[in-house]
């Protein structure tokens, strides 16, 4: 039996003296059959983590531009951070650039430096204004995979986009939320946190174009501009309250519902039925409670897993045949909190 | 000093290039059966000093498991599809060779699980059945696990105390689900109804237990009438569901438990030209998909196959291969709440 490791090596790996290791390589007597086996074994077992150990070359180091609330990015992060070591044999690495409010220039400035510094890839949730698409596109020029999460740009701009189908999720939240109001007139308060969110809007399009089409005794107001912080929030629900006496019903896109329910509670206004986003941390305490009706939510730590199999198809480490799934839409309701 | 013969030589003698003895040898990519035998063949012939590694890797033994699943009536398309991804999920598994006997009983009764559990007792080293619950089975799963083959009960917790494992939905959380939506999408106070397979179904029972106590908690001054039994048929579903629309003309809600969907679908499309019942129904399928898009039901429940499947020859391989460790528990998998598609 010969093999590349040494004699120490062997020994410790199968918990035998250097003397028995010697017998059974060489083949001489006064071995048992079965301590032969253990040598067998413990050569087969350093031969594998040798290999294991050769093939985990391709090492990419990935750069997170988010640009939400701490209690979205927190999560995206800890997701990222428990799906990155699983990712075997290639090896990511992630450097996160999280941030609570951040306007055209500075976005543009964080991708030219990341580019500049170099990266292999870049998983983007920022507004799809102008002047970022014109960043995007210098960016694929460079060759530079930008995988979007959550809310995309225009699909020549990037390599692919992660996240809920958005139309469709909106249109979700609708059947529900129709299904769940009083089969009478009354308006749906409609909650973006900036208008600029392609994400944001595509959900509430398809939140719109459902109930126009199924439920037209539900008409909509929007509010955005919150950033789904819940100070800024409040006013302009205030605002919102004010001039339409007839809300009964929220759909709440950008977050901050414990300042939307604030708002409400405080001119002695009932919500209905309340339909929000993500499963965070207030939000699984609010429908707890009952205070929220239902949630949508879908996998961080799924999306985070199906944007490095989006690079790793991309530099041709996995098969360029390799499916990736569609995120899922799941509906959280009181009873069935996960 | 004679040469020793090198990679090159073993290439040669095997045919192919050095590049696949190297990957061959070093582990660096995975080679075929048919190639690695060649090679070792040649390395023998020229007797290169790295013959043994060749042949470690063509002895490495993987163990093969005869694995048995009982489900129900094979007619039905959630049936169909549970039969399809178990082998799908088992022809998968590389670190072991499973062959799958999966199997389907006819009917609710206990003495043909009885049957089908010892005849598979015999030749398989862990079944995983979904069976009512009745004594006889808890003997026949006791003889099994004396015997050393373990029982995952499925979808349906059979034989307590004795069984493996219980993996499935929480059931009880299903029908407080299924409540929750009726609930909601039913804005008068009315009358509700629910449909349970049989008596012998803990986990029909769970559900009404569950539904009730969601209701009633609701304090909504909604009315569950007594539970119906439909043996999971569509026909009597069908017959019993369309009694129950003449019986109760104010019928607001209805929740089907177990199977037999499709005649509660059918009664109420025959009665109703609009959906005026707030119907849950479990499991999708073509009917029920086909009865979300048009309204007749408004919600379905539904069990993640594949994750189930995943888990399932998980636990069986690893009692199959580590023999029973002693403990019993359930494994409890988040139902997906299935509404139409809608864009």
């Amino acid at each position: 039996m010969a093999t590349k490791f040494t004699l120490k090596e062997i020994a410790h790996q199968a918990g035998l003296s250097l003397a028995t290791v010697d017998r059974v390589l060489h083949g001489r007597d006064h071995v048992r059959a079965v301590t032969r086996d253990r040598v067998r074994a413990a050569v087969l077992e350093l031969q594998q983590q040798y290999a294991a150990s050769q093939l985990s070359t391709s090492k990419l180091t990935i750069d997170i531009v988010i640009q939400a609330p701490a209690r979205f990015s927190s999560a995206v992060r800890a997701a990222f951070e428990a799906e990155f070591p699983l990712m075997r044999p290639t090896m990511f690495r992630a450097r996160f650039h999280l941030a609570k409010v951040l306007d055209e220039r500075e976005v543009v400035a964080l991708l030219r430096q990341i580019a500049r510094r170099g990266t292999q890839g870049i998983v983007l949730k920022v507004p799809a204004t102008a002047g970022i698409e014109a960043c995007l596109a210098d960016l694929s020029a460079q060759k530079v995979p930008v995988v979007t999460y959550v809310t995309d740009v225009a699909p020549p701009l990037r390599l692919a986009y992660v996240g809920m189908p958005n139309a469709r999720a909106g249109a979700t939240a609708a059947y529900l939320l129709s299904r769940m109001a009083p089969p009478r007139a009354a308006r749906v308060l409609i909650t973006l946190s900036s208008m600029d969110f392609e994400g944001e809007n595509a959900l509430r399009a398809g939140f719109i174009e459902y109930l126009a089409q199924h439920a037209p005794n539900l008409g909509i107001a929007t509010v955005s501009g919150g950033f789904g912080v819940d100070r800024a929030t409040g006013t302009l629900i205030q605002q919102a309250l004010a001039d339409f006496p007839d809300i009964r019903c929220v759909y709440s896109v950008g977050g901050g519902n414990a300042a939307i329910l604030a708002a409400f509670a405080q001119v002695g206004r009932t919500i209905e039925v309340f339909a929000a986003h993500d499963l965070d941390r207030t939000n699984r305490g609010l429908l707890a409670s009952g205070q929220i009706s239902f949630v949508i939510h879908h996998n961080f730590r799924q999306d985070a897993r199906r944007a490095a199999l989006h690079f790793s198809k991309f530099y041709r480490l996995i098969g360029q045949d390799t499916q990736i799934e569609e995120t899922e839409i799941g509906i959280a309701c009181p009873i069935d909190v996960p | 000093m004679a040469r020793r013969p090198t990679i090159k030589d073993v290439a040669q003698e095997a045919g192919l290039s050095p590049t696949t003895v190297d990957r061959a040898l070093n582990g660096r990519a995975i080679v075929r059966e048919e190639t690695l035998r060649k090679i070792a063949d040649a390395a023998h012939r020229l007797g290169y000093h790295g013959r043994g590694i060749f042949q470690t890797r063509l002895e490495k033994p993987v163990p093969e498991l005869r694995l048995g699943f009982i489900l129900l009536k094979k007619s039905q398309e959630f049936y169909k599809n549970f039969a399809r991804q178990i082998e799908l999920e088992a022809a998968e598994r590389r670190d072991v060779r499973i062959t799958a006997d999966i199997r389907f009983s006819s009917s609710q009764s206990p003495n043909e699980f009885a049957d089908l559990l010892t005849q598979m007792g015999k030749r398989c080293d862990a079944i995983a059945c979904t069976a009512v619950n009745d004594q006889r089975l808890d003997q026949v799963v006791q003889t099994l696990k004396d015997n050393g083959v373990t029982v995952v009960s499925l979808l349906n917790d059979f034989a307590q105390g004795i069984r493996k494992e219980y993996l499935g939905l929480n059931n009880m959380k299903v029908g407080r689900l299924a409540a929750w939506m009726i609930s909601k999408a039913v804005h008068q106070p009315g009358t509700l109804a629910i449909f349970v397979g049989g008596n012998r179904w803990h986990g029909h029972d769970l559900r009404e237990v569950g539904f009730r106590s969601f209701v009633r908690e609701t304090g909504k001054g909604f009315t569950v009438l007594d539970t119906l039994v439909n043996l999971e048929t569509r026909q009597v579903t069908y017959e019993a569901t369309l009694d129950l629309l003449h019986r109760h003309p104010d019928l607001k809600g209805l929740y089907i438990a177990g199977g037999g969907m499709e005649g509660a679908i059918a009664a109420l499309r025959e009665t109703h030209a609009e959906p005026r019942v707030a119907l849950v129904v479990n499991e999708l399928t073509a009917e029920s998909r086909a009865a979300l898009i048009d309204g007749y039901v408004i919600m379905a429940i539904s069990t993640p196959l594949p994750e189930l499947c995943r888990v399932l020859v998980d636990m069986m391989v690893k009692s199959g291969l580590e023999g029973d460790d002693g403990t019993s528990g359930q494994h409890f998998l988040e139902p997906r709440v299935v509404l139409p598609d809608l864009l």
